[in-house]
């Protein structure tokens, strides 16, 4: 018999057809290792991430798809997001390999603020800048992952920056050369990643519907 | 699409949106469609990115389940000279955080017609089948009110049309919430299973009142609509070939696509549905409607474990799933009420026979249903002991499939006593297996209750009440006559 949280007893009934197992506590041997999984991860994030208490929420289980890895939902409790974060879980030998996207939520605000300032160098009208990374990284960065680093590419996160400009602010409608002016001042700083630019009619307009131009280009080491 | 459906988007389009909903990792993590990291950007961004890493997508290698690189590419190519597609904009990629079993969705913006389309995934690993079949005991579903409840929290300001999808069970949850939420004005359902007949009864009115709205879009021989009640317009589309997942592949969201030499896309309308899928379909609904609510979700679970067992094409695993002790009464109880079935509609086994050799099972376990249909006394009296009945068998110069296939499943036995059993109690023309309709079968006293009376029964208590009129007037005159 294991004792389960009402939690882990949701999650494994949504992923398992052995309901009535799950609610006893009397878990066949597949969801005996996806508890234990479930566990790893959350004790994963716990280690990796100290100052944020984590919730898994659900899972995407691998059984039945051509991923080598089951995908693991969860929140953070500091955090107000509607969508979840995600975690991946590789079984290698009789241990986990867990990586996650969270370091992005730590190094979210140092990354964009460094943008900004760059950006404002050259006086380019900015709405916003957004950035995100496509990499899921591992235990060997921990809480205090260098936003520099990550941005620099010395640490391959897979930088996706996102920068919504002002089109009442853009001196020359030669949007294709604000778009070189942008990509030579983040070269020039050294900045890895793939860059999307967004022109909106001003900077009350949505980014979705007052979209006038839009264009992206790539800077790798 | 003009008529009842207000939508600008073709069905092809749709048939598109659908796929690209499935995408991960075609040439790295940016390949995946549904990413948060997607949004703002516009699906012409989306391609153009992924066709820049176009050698690193491998041709051979299946980036979902069924769906390889080459024939991602396909789709991609197909998009390319679709401005109107190209210019629709990622507004917002959700993952799920409520649902345990997650599912991820998104929310699109078509600028030139102020369009909202809001697609819904339909998960690919087997953990769907717990949610799909969840449909069959649960009035709502966890999974179709977690969609809801998103779909309320979105921002439709500037928006002239909202248009949901999503295939599979992401067509479930579109056609839920355009029965639930009167602000959606077109509804695409691919492939999506339906609704069982309590959800019908009970949300009739709202049906009626947004079921024009739903057009379901259906390969003609997916296997995943055919479960509960339709409900909407259907329509049927020609499938592909099957490639290496067999008959499974009829599933998958670009079954219905074709190419002309040039790379461009089109679906092709069938005349109807597969007609061995409109006989399990019949059969299904037949059974389910012979299960009472309170052990419905032992069935539901018994159905689910047995498809995902069915779609790894492994006789072996069909076998064990039937024969797992958890489920053996269910199991027993679905095929007893096939055995039974089979005496009434025949056609039911040339249906299966095709199913299951088409997704590569022995299927010279059928032959065990003429078997049990002429010897069901015999199974329940020495069904337990298999050398008797081998023995036996043998002795009436029984088929040596049906012995081998036997001898090579004792663990088949008790269920087979238990199948014999049960068929004596079943009548298998007692319950309809035609979809309920929610226009028809019943009159909702109290929108969303409980309370459900069927027209029958309101013919009967009206009669009733004109009887005791006539009483009461008769009785009366009789009283002043004298």
């Amino acid at each position: 018999m294991i004792e389960l949280t009402n939690d882990e007893k949701r999650i494994l009934a949504a992923i398992s057809f052995c309901s009535e197992e799950i609610e006893s506590g009397n878990l066949c041997d597949a969801d005996i290792k996806l508890l234990e999984e479930m566990r790893e991860v959350k004790k994963y994030l716990g280690e990796k991430y100290p100052s944020y208490t984590f919730e898994i929420t659900g899972c995407d289980p691998k059984a039945g798809t051509i991923r080598d890895y089951n995908e693991w939902y969860y929140k953070a409790l500091e955090v107000e997001r509607d969508s979840a974060y995600i975690a991946t879980s590789k079984e290698i030998g009789d241990k986990y390999e867990i990586k996650d996207d969270f370091y992005g939520e730590i190094i979210k605000n140092e990354a964009l603020k460094q943008l900004e300032e760059i950006l404002s160098k050259q006086e380019i009208p900015i709405i916003k800048t957004e950035i995100s990374f496509w990499e899921y990284l591992g235990n060997e960065y921990k809480e205090d992952i260098s936003a520099t680093e990550v941005l620099k590419g010395k640490i391959v996160a897979g930088n996706d920056i996102k920068i919504f400009l002002d089109d009442t602010r853009l001196g020359d409608k030669n949007y294709n050369a604000t778009v070189k002016k942008v990509e030579n001042s983040l070269k020039n700083e050294g900045i890895c990643g793939e860059v999307y630019i967004v022109v909106i009619k001003d900077f009350k307009g949505d980014p979705v519907k007052d979209r006038l131009f839009s264009d992206s280009f790539s800077l790798d080491h | 699409m003009g008529g009842e459906y207000t939508s600008n988007m073709t069905v092809e389009e749709i048939v598109l949106i659908n796929n690209l909903l499935y995408c991960e990792n075609l040439g790295g993590p940016r390949g995946t469609f549904l990413s948060k990291n997607q949004e703002s950007r516009t699906i012409g961004d989306y391609i153009n990115g992924v066709l820049r890493n176009a050698a690193k997508i491998e041709n051979d290698k299946e980036y979902s389940t069924g769906v390889t690189g080459a024939e991602y590419k396909e789709i991609m190519w197909a998009i390319r000279p679709n401005e109107h597609l190209k210019n629709i904009v990622i507004k917002e990629v959700h993952y799920e955080s409520d649902a345990a079993g997650g599912g991820r969705s998104v929310y699109l913006f078509d600028p030139s017609s102020k369009e909202a389309i809001v697609a819904f995934k339909g998960t690919q690993s087997d953990a769907e089948w717990i949610d799909n079949v969840s449909g069959l005991y649960q009035v709502p579903t966890e999974y179709q009110s977690n969609a809801l409840s998103w779909f309320r929290t979105l921002d439709f300001s500037g928006c002239d049309i909202i248009t949901v999808t999503g295939h599979s069970k992401g067509g479930n949850k579109s056609k839920f919430i355009t029965i639930m939420d009167d602000r959606v004005d077109s509804c695409f359902s691919f492939d999506g299973q339906g609704f069982s007949d309590e959800f019908i009864q009970k949300y009739a009115v709202r049906i009626r009142q947004n079921q024009h709205k739903i057009f379901n879009v259906i390969a003609e021989s997916d296997f995943v609509n055919i479960l509960l009640n339709d409900v909407g317009k259907k329509q049927f589309y020609l499938g592909t070939n099957y490639g290496r997942l067999g008959f499974a592949e009829n599933h998958c969201a670009n079954a219905i696509v074709f190419y002309d030499s040039v790379g461009g896309m089109s679906v092709w309308k069938a005349p109807g549905q597969d007609k061995k899928m409109s006989d399990l379909d019949e059969m299904l609904n037949s059974f389910i409607r012979s299960v009472r609510m309170t052990t419905r979700e032992k069935v539901a679970r018994m159905l689910g474990n047995v498809i995902v067992n069915a779609k790894s094409g492994n006789t072996d695993n069909l076998i064990a799933a039937f024969s797992d002790e958890r489920y053996s009464d269910s199991a027993a109880q679905l095929i007893a009420y096939v055995f039974r079935y089979k005496a009434e509609k025949p056609e039911i086994v040339a249906s299966l026979r095709e199913v299951l050799s088409q997704n590569g099972f022995n299927t010279e376990m059928l032959g065990l249903v003429d078997f049990i249909t002429n010897h069901g006394i015999l199974m329940e009296f020495i069904g337990k002991k298999p050398g008797a009945v081998l023995g036996i068998l043998k002795m009436r110069h029984a088929p040596e499939s049906i012995t081998g296939f036997l001898s090579n499943h004792q663990e088949l036995f008790e269920l087979l006593v238990l199948v014999a059993r049960k068929m004596r109690k079943i009548n298998p023309l007692r319950y309809s297996g035609k979809d309920l309709n929610a226009e028809d079968e019943s009159i909702v006293i109290r929108a969303e209750s409980r309370l459900v009376i069927s027209k029958r029964k309101i013919r009967l208590i009206a009669e009733g009440v004109l009887i005791l009129i006539a009483i009461f007037l008769i009785s009366l005159l009789f009283v002043l006559k004298t």
